[in-house]
């Protein structure tokens, strides 16, 4: 599947994500509850909950290039039109979700995001 | 205007979804669903087993300021998030 837009949100697929985790432009999200995340995530992922982030949205750079991941695609769909209502454009929504995730995983709290200006300090 | 347990538990849905069994992303997608149908001013009330949904179907309403969360009665494992569309 190529990118392609839906309620003008760019959806990847899980290839996409791939090259987008090489890509140290763009800045991929864990967008799930921290249950779900120490559970499993992907190795290296910042996690920023959803029922945060509609609370920080103000706090994310608007510059910056950003990639969503949730369990099914579903949540990171709706955030990804929530960071466009609040003036950041340059985010995909990573429509397969963890489901769609075929590599490893991490377990634990690896990369707990709890101020959203320490995704911009490198290493995020 | 968050309610109280008590206010809550007098409080008669317009619409009631079962999201007992489901997971995300069905929990989120049958609020939204009901949300849709509801005129501004009904309730949609779901009741789900899943205690993600406690967190992401609030955060969903508030993003797209489609409805109120009036609260979140938490009961024998089960949860009843009510939400008055706007």
């Amino acid at each position: 599947m190529m990118a392609y837009e839906k309620e003008g949100v760019t959806q990847i697929d899980v290839t996409e994500l791939k090259q987008a985790l090489k890509d140290d432009e763009t800045i991929v999200i864990d967008i799930r509850e921290h249950e779900e995340y120490v559970e499993a995530h992907i190795p290296g992922l910042p996690l920023i909950p959803m029922s945060e982030i509609v609370d920080v949205v103000d706090d994310f750079e608007k510059d910056k290039e950003y990639v969503l991941v949730c369990r099914s695609g579903r949540r990171s769909h709706e955030t990804s039109k929530f960071f466009k209502m609040n003036g950041i454009e340059q985010v995909k929504n990573y429509e397969g979700g963890m489901l769609a995730w075929d590599e490893d995983v991490q377990t634990g709290e690896e990369n707990i995001i709890n101020n959203v200006k320490d995704l911009y300090k490198g290493g995020a | 205007m968050a309610l109280s347990t008590e206010e809550l538990s007098t409080v008669k849905p317009d619409y009631t979804v079962d999201g007992i069994g489901e997971v995300c992303p069905h929990t989120l997608n049958i609020a939204l669903k009901a949300l849709k149908k509801a005129k501004p001013g009904e309730i949609v009330m779901e009741v789900t087993d899943h205690s993600i949904a406690t967190k992401t179907i609030p955060a969903a309403v508030k993003m797209n300021k489609i409805a109120e969360v009036l609260g979140i009665v938490s009961e024998n494992g089960e949860y009843k998030i009510y939400l008055k569309k706007l």
